[in-house]
């Protein structure tokens, strides 16, 4: 009975004890320092148009395209105060475009902006989740 | 007539079309700030003759206007003042003008910030609210402020000079697209800093509408003006805050004894990211307001990278 007993309580106390062993959660400032995968989506209402995005002064995707979409995956650091992304991008027709770029982190809500250009557009575009 | 006298005629009336409306007619504008006098000659051009009685590089928080500064406000037909409580000396201003000119406190038509006001400095402590508070002074420090002073003071030489109209309205459409090309040039050069890496420690709290406009969060040494010390308290808690924050930089500014900002460098291992122009303009890189922005933004967005 007493074998019983004490095997009972065994168990949580083991529970308790690989708890308290596990590695402790990094505080908040670690955190922003880790790279999150990012999924991007650029849509432009005119075609083609040649873009680029810029990350912290480094470009991130450019390219030209034909399709009204196009899309890639990254990863960047993503602190809780939010990214800055620089857009740029130029169009053949001389036309009122509105071009979108949605921002997808992995486990999180899509986060988009949109600007409009005529011949080209130029924006910086801030990115922060809850926003 | 002979070939020189009709000469000589050409270049006579050459001259009276195209001289400036020197003279009767030129608009005398006294200004009290840096940043308006740049504002006033490039908006009124050759229709205005501005006295910048601050010059560049003085501290606008200490300055006292001489003897001949108000003889010039006095002669004046439109008085600049930058607003927000930062002339102290304004009664002197109205005393010597007699109400006679128009002072525009350019300052007071724009968007406001408040920072608490610094209860050791009796100046300050009279503008306060209630709660304490005071209006943030520093408006020029932000692009999209200056570029709302712009038209404040383009209305403003309209009223005074209709008949001259097409040439300030002109000039003024000039001066913001610049304006807007520098607003657009700091968002990018800005971008280049991650936004949690956007903390300015300055010697004093002069940057809150740049902060507000680039997404900064500001720690200052000293207060909303320059003419206190900071407590050891306050000293001591902003140590703890630039160690907890790991502040790569902190910044120096044209018009202050870098002293203090210096000594906590030393307490907390951050480094002298260079000199602000926190206060107007100045010398060198800060005498055109182009160059003033360029330079803050280059010097804070390099050193905290």
């Amino acid at each position: 009975m007493t074998v019983i007993a004490l095997l009972a309580l065994l168990l949580p106390l083991r529970r308790l004890t690989s708890h308290q062993s596990s590695p402790a959660l990094p505080p908040p400032a670690q955190v922003s320092t880790v790279s999150r995968k990012l999924h991007l989506e650029l849509t432009s209402t005119t075609v083609p148009f040649k873009f680029q995005v810029t990350h912290e002064g480094k470009p991130i995707w450019s390219g030209e395209s034909t399709a009204i979409t196009v899309a890639t995956d990254t990863e960047l650091r993503f602190p809780p105060e939010g990214i800055d992304l620089v857009l740029d991008v130029s169009w053949v027709q001389d036309k009122e475009t509105a071009v979108r770029l949605a921002l997808t982190p992995e486990d999180s809500d899509t986060i988009v902006k949109t600007v409009w250009g005529t011949t080209s557009a130029s924006e910086v575009l801030t990115f922060t989740q809850g926003k | 007539m002979t070939i020189g006298r009709r000469l000589f005629m050409l270049l006579v009336c050459g001259l009276f079309f195209t001289l400036p409306a020197s003279g009767a007619n030129v608009l005398k504008v006294a200004s009290f700030s840096t940043v308006l006098t740049e504002i006033a000659k490039q908006v009124g051009g050759n229709h205005v003759s501005v006295a910048g009685l601050v010059k560049p590089g003085q501290d606008p928080h200490e300055y006292q206007p001489t003897p001949d500064d108000l003889r010039q406000a006095a002669d004046a037909n439109l008085i600049l003042l930058s607003g927000k409580h930062l002339e102290h000396y304004l009664d002197k201003v109205q005393q010597a003008t007699g109400g006679k000119a128009q002072s525009l406190s350019v300052g007071d038509m724009l968007p406001n910030l408040k920072m608490k006001a610094d209860p050791d400095e009796p100046q300050t402590k009279a503008a306060a609210d209630r709660n304490g508070m005071i209006d943030d002074p520093h408006w020029w420090n932000s692009v999209a402020n200056v570029e709302k002073a712009t038209v404040i003071v383009r209305d403003e030489l309209i009223k005074l000079d209709p008949a001259d109209r097409a040439d300030y309205e002109s000039n003024a459409k000039a001066y913001l697209a610049k304006l807007g090309d520098l607003d657009q040039w700091a968002k990018r050069k800005v971008a280049e800093l991650s936004r949690d890496k956007r903390k300015l420690v300055t010697s004093h709290d002069a940057f809150q509408y740049l902060a507000k406009d680039y997404g900064f969060r500001v720690y200052a040494i000293e207060g909303v003006s320059t003419e206190t010390e900071p407590s050891d308290r306050h000293i001591a808690e902003l140590i703890d805050e630039i160690k907890k924050e790991q502040v790569k930089a902190i910044f120096l500014e044209n018009t202050l004894n870098p002293k203090v900002t210096v000594e906590i460098t030393k307490e907390t291992g951050a480094k002298i990211g260079g000199t602000l122009y926190a206060d107007g303009l100045g010398e060198g890189d800060g005498s055109t307001y182009d160059g003033m922005v360029r330079h803050n933004i280059t010097t804070i967005v390099d050193a905290l990278k």
